[in-house]
């Protein structure tokens, strides 16, 4: 049954080749409804090589299907070939699982798009290349999906392109991938050099046998590209600004797929990062920073989705302080239900501005918890999980990273529950400017009207969407509520992901100071205060008032000026170089070496005219003197 | 009265000379219905017996290999002919090209009122004789086989004539062709004074029992056989004829010279030099060697100062044989083997661009200036696409046989080491690339638009020899603008002028495609592509390619 893996990143493949060909004669819905069904299948794919993979035990729990050999090198070989085992699978499922959610709801979201099918082809491609991502059995396949998942992004973010601000958007997404993509591609050339392959079977058995610099040298590389992929400090601007794109792509980018890539590589590689704890330390830092920094900024954003951009960038932190301080499980436990609340959030909030006529101001909203009770209640619900309050799905898995955090550095711990505070705080603003207070959206007259949908209208009547979307955001909520089960913290054998997923991960050094029962215990009550107190002064500021600049400095509302740091530095610089390239070395260095060139070809060819001329007995004499050439040629040779 | 001696006559084996006897037989058969059928036959008819006598003779060509196949290689009439692997396969592209020219012919025999049976009995005559130069295991046979290809072709490049460049190309092939030709008898006869034979065989078993005290003669004549040779190939600097001959010859007979007189000499030469000079391989490798390198330059940067097509694709051939000769200069077997595949490969892209141009130079066989062919793609897209095909393998461009062949010999010539073939294989790739430029340049200008506007408009070159007309037309812009798709699409409103197309269209000087033209490019076309892709076959093919001794 594990042989069934194959099937999960093909049939959404084949499923995008086949809109690419009939897309547009299906049109709406259909092909959106193939679209869903299959990532739908794919899911159930998973499902079904899940339980093929729960057949076997331990070590045996890794299927590696063989397709054939890509590129057969030298002795650089590199099979297509995919893997099946917990961590992949574990990926897999809920890769297709939120996706097929995500696929319904954007049938009704983007109803009377004029490329709905094109949309439904991109989706499709997306959700195919994070599950080559994840299942490939190689760092080059996963590279692959890596990619795919990088391009489908930029088709993705830039859909409406007609917008320029959704243009730029995509292309910066790109740029910046591209740009940490050459660390996973150096950490990719530095595995084959001293390993001599990139499987990760061989990576795993090779890693305790090379050197120390070498093995911190490779995971600190790749951690470079997950920096890019999973929007780490410095580079998180490209997922803020990928907010330009339509709700479902932010849901889809966010929650399961694309973000978590990073997350997934370094955990695939925990292995060897479990080898190399100075390279450990770093991502846990670069973790702890990130989430800080953009808990912060997310206070201060006025754009429903950008408060959410800013806590997905947030929680992956959190992620990458698991995966640093070897709580790898944590790590994935928190992707898990992370993927369930932050797609529940984006749903509803794309809910709240198709309600709302395409309005992402939070400022422009308010009180719509009467008109939109289920999305409401929905984004409550998501609020409570991501916040972290007990029983929600989000107390658990962060407890969990905090606890990891909590045993290497009681610092780094500190800082993550400040975060864990802020986190609740932004959430808790965003509902109460969205669905408390009074109405604003009256105060101003709406002029803005959609520029693509068809049912564009001058009114406002908020109100919860169909089923299509109200299914999936309501699935979602269930599992946001009890995702937790997954991995509870009270008994060992209530651990099921952490004993599901053992076989796949490294082991972390034992923490300098283990946690006893009593001591987590008292982690989890702070944990929960805090999120209930964040929780709280937000609701007591933000549910009557939607106005305090005080709260909002600009600083924080431009994120720190981060992304205008680097803009300032390296994309200015770039495009001066980029004009001192266009204006001297173009036309001076280049074109003047191909002129030459093309000057000593014509000099050359003249040349050769002017000894052709056409008469026969010049010809004839150029033979003789060919002839008498060769001959004395051989003659010299000859020593005569 | 003297006593009557009895020749003794050689044992004729006809099976060994069936694919040339079927040649001569089509070609006798040609002329005698010509002579007796008092009404006008049909070109159709030459040409579909030309077709078949050419795939005859393939046919007994492949009888033959199967049973060199199986019951090995042997020597034929009195040693005159040796019958291997080597012979047969070239003999057989020859027979392919033949049957290529055959179905091109036709196109332009009807188009130009041809009626005579002359230009194709006269290919049959001139293939034969290539296919016996790739047989021949003597240098006398050799020299007979040469000439038997070389007055056939003489009389060919003359036969347009309302042309006077046809005559002017024919009398110039002549008197060069003539002259050569003395050159080449003369070094037979040191050869022959020295080594006491002119049979390969016999020299190959002289020189590996004996060693010249004084080789000096015999270096002589090697020289002048090898120089004989290079002016079949149109190697530098005996290729001054080329150009000329290539442009002012009918076009089906230019095809003829490029593909089968090539077949033919670089048979001969190959033989003659790896088995009976193999023991002067020293001697010989350096000639050939800068014989090489100043062909292989000397056709990249000749052709890009050309206007007219023909004239290009002789500096083209001559940037091959610069190629083939790469082969020779490897001094071994796998030379041999690779330099066959070359010529296969050849065969089918010289072949299917001189039966696209056939086409485009309309009636009269004039149109071969290179404003003929701007905006060919619009009226004739398969012309210019196959016409793409055929340049782009022509320039070694990878999944067509053009790039197999070049990597074929490119790399039998590194793995043969030493600096100098390291040398020679740079080199070879700079002149790839220089020549690419004249191919693109024609590809370029089929696609751009059929309008006169742009700037790519070089008069028309009357089909006279001056220096200056052609130096004229000639500047640094043409090269470096006016061939850029950018400008045209900066410079020229699209629709405007598909709208003014569209209201008066242009005349089209090919009108319909020949049916057989067509056949003929589909065929070398089809060759191109599938053996590009799956090189495998060819290198099958020719790991039979070898000598006899």
């Amino acid at each position: 049954m594990e042989h069934a893996v194959i099937f999960i990143p093909i049939i959404p493949l084949f499923s995008a080749l086949f809109l690419i060909c009939f897309g547009k004669k299906l049109g709406e819905p259909l092909a959106g409804w193939i679209a869903t069904i299959a990532v739908g299948a794919s899911f159930v794919a998973s499902l079904i090589t899940w339980i093929g993979v729960l057949g076997s035990h331990g070590i045996d729990r890794t299927f590696i299907q063989h397709l054939f050999n890509w590129l057969p090198v030298g002795s650089f070989q590199v099979q297509m070939a995919f893997q099946a085992d917990p961590l992949s699978v574990t990926m897999a499922l809920f890769v297709s699982g939120v996706s097929a959610l995500i696929h319904l709801y954007s049938i009704e979201y983007m109803h009377g798009d004029k490329d709905f099918p094109k949309f439904f082809i991109y989706l499709n491609l997306f959700v195919a290349s994070m599950l080559i991502l994840v299942l490939g059995a190689n760092l080059l396949i996963t590279f692959l999906g890596w990619e795919g998942v990088g391009v489908c992004s930029y088709f993705l973010i830039s859909f409406w392109f007609e917008r320029p601000k959704a243009a730029t958007a995509g292309k910066k997404a790109m740029i910046v991938n591209r740009i940490a993509d050459v660390g996973f591609l150096m950490a990719m050339f530095l595995a084959f050099q001293s390993i001599g392959s990139l499987n990760y079977s061989n990576l795993i058995s090779s890693a305790p046998h090379i050197s120390h610099t070498t093995l911190s040298a490779i995971v600190v590389l790749a951690f470079v590209g997950a920096m890019g992929k999973s929007a780490q400090f410095p580079l998180f601007g490209w997922l803020a600004d990928a907010m330009e794109g339509p709700t479902p792509v932010s849901a889809l980018i966010h929650a399961a797929t694309m973000v978590t890539a990073g997350v997934f590589l370094m955990v695939r590689l925990s292995p060897l990062l479990a080898l190399a704890p100075g390279a450990a330390h770093f991502i846990t830092i670069i973790g702890i920073i990130t989430a800080f920094v953009a808990a912060a900024a997310g206070t201060s954003q006025n754009d429903i989705k950008k408060v959410l951009a800013y806590s997905t960038v947030s929680q992956l932190g959190y992620m990458f302080i698991g995966v640093g301080s070897g709580a790898y499980v944590a790590a994935i436990f928190l992707m898990v239900t992370h993927a369930f609340y932050k797609a529940l959030l984006f749903l509803s909030a794309g809910s709240v501005i198709h309600g709302m006529n395409d309005e992402q101001d939070l400022k422009a909203m308010g009180a719509l918890r009467a008109l939109m009770p289920m999305t409401a209640l929905a984004f409550f619900v998501g609020w409570m999980a991501i916040a972290g309050v007990p029983p929600f799905a989000g107390f658990f898995s962060k407890g969990d990273v905090l606890l990891g955090a909590y045993q290497q550095n009681i610092f780094i711990w500190l800082a993550g529950v400040i975060t864990a505070g802020l986190t609740s705080y932004y959430m808790g603003r965003e509902f109460c400017l969205a669905f408390l207070g009074k109405r604003r959206w009256e105060e101003k007259p709406k002029v803005k009207k959609s520029a693509r949908s068809s049912h564009a209208v001058k009114e406002v009547h908020p109100h919860d969407p169909g089923f299509k979307m109200l299914g999936p955001i309501l699935l979602l909520a269930c599992l946001a509520v009890i995702g937790g089960l997954l991995n509870l913290p009270f008994a060992s054998s209530l651990k099921v992901l952490e004993h599901w997923l053992a076989p796949s991960l490294g082991v972390a050094p034992a923490p300098l100071h283990a946690a006893s029962s009593a001591v987590q215990w008292v982690l989890a009550v702070v944990d929960a205060i805090v999120a209930l107190g964040g929780g709280y002064i937000a609701f007591a500021i933000w549910s009557k008032k939607s106005k305090h600049p005080e709260l909002e400095p600009v600083f924080l509302q431009n994120a720190w000026y981060i992304d205008a740091t680097g803009d300032t530095v390296i994309a200015k610089s770039g495009t001066k170089l980029a004009e001192i390239s266009a204006d001297v070395i173009e036309p001076v260095v280049i074109d003047g070496a191909v002129v030459g060139i093309v000057n000593i070809a014509k000099f050359v060819g003249v040349g050769l005219h002017r000894i052709a001329s056409g008469f026969v007995r010049r010809e004839a004499l150029i033979i003789a003197g060919g002839t008498v050439t060769l001959l004395l040629a051989v003659g010299i040779r000859g020593g005569w | 009265m003297l006593a009557a001696q009895t020749l003794a006559l050689p044992k004729i084996s006809y099976w060994a000379i069936a694919p040339e006897a079927i040649l001569i037989g089509g070609a006798l058969l040609m002329l005698a219905m010509s002579a007796t059928i008092r009404s006008k036959i049909d070109p159709v008819i030459f040409s579909i017996i030309t077709f078949v006598t050419s795939l005859a003779s393939i046919g007994a060509g492949v009888i033959l290999y199967i049973n060199v196949l199986k019951h090995g290689k042997y020597l034929a009439i009195d040693g005159a002919l040796s019958v291997d692997g080597f012979g047969i396969i070239v003999g057989m592209a020859v027979g392919v090209a033949i049957a290529i020219f055959a179905l091109s012919s036709e196109g332009f025999l009807s188009r130009e009122g041809w009626d005579g049976p002359e230009l194709l009995a006269l290919g049959l005559l001139s293939g034969t004789g290539a296919e016996l130069m790739a047989m021949a295991n003597d240098l006398i046979m050799i020299f007979l086989a040469l000439e038997i290809l070389s007055i056939a072709l003489y009389v060919l490049a003359g036969m347009d004539g309302r042309r006077t460049a046809s005559g002017e190309a024919a009398i110039k092939y002549l008197i060069l062709g003539g002259f050569s030709s003395a050159i080449f008898v003369y070094g037979i006869a040191f050869v022959y004074g020295t080594t006491g034979s002119t049979n390969l065989a016999q020299i190959a078993a002289f020189f590996a029992t004996n060693l010249l005290a004084h080789d000096g003669l015999f270096l002589v004549g090697m020289t002048l056989v090898l120089i004989g040779f290079a002016f079949k190939v149109a190697a530098v600097p005996f290729h001054v004829w080329s150009p000329d001959v290539y442009q002012g010859a009918p076009t089906p007979a230019t095809s003829f010279m490029a593909s089968v007189a090539k077949l033919g000499a670089f048979a001969a030469l190959l033989r003659v030099f790896l088995s009976a000079f193999i023991s002067y391989k020293q001697d010989w490798q350096p000639l050939v060697f800068g014989v090489a390198i100043a062909t292989l330059l000397l056709g990249a940067f000749g052709g890009l100062v050309q206007n007219n097509v023909k004239r290009m694709l002789a500096y083209s051939s001559i940037s091959h044989a610069g190629f083939i000769l790469l082969g020779l200069v490897v001094g071994a077997e796998l030379g041999a083997q690779r330099v066959v595949l070359y010529l296969i490969a050849y065969t089918f892209i010289v072949m299917g661009a001189f039966s696209v141009i056939t086409v485009v130079g309309g009636k009269g066989d004039n149109g071969h200036d290179i404003s003929n062919y701007r905006g060919l793609a619009r009226q004739h897209p398969y012309l210019s696409g196959s016409l793409a095909l055929f340049l782009m393998a022509q320039a070694g461009v990878p999944f067509t046989v053009g790039f197999v062949a070049k990597f074929g010999v490119l790399s039998a010539l590194a793995s043969s080491g030493g600096v100098g073939s390291y040398t020679l294989v740079v080199v070879a790739l700079v002149s790839s690339v220089i020549s690419a430029f004249y191919y693109l340049r024609i590809v370029v200008v089929t696609y751009s638009s059929p309008v006169g506007i742009g700037a790519i408009e070089p008069e028309p070159l009357a089909e006279s020899t001056h220096v200056a007309s052609e130096l004229e037309s000639f500047n640094v812009d043409e090269l470096s603008m006016e061939y850029s798709p950018l400008k045209v699409a900066v410079d020229y409103d699209i629709e405007e002028i598909e709208r003014a197309l569209d209201e008066s269209p242009l005349e089209d000087p090919i009108g319909k495609v020949p049916l057989s033209s067509t056949i003929a490019i589909s065929i070398s076309a089809t060759a191109t592509v599938v053996l590009g892709v799956f090189p495998g076959i060819l290198f099958a093919l020719v790991s039979h390619a070898t000598f006899l001794f």
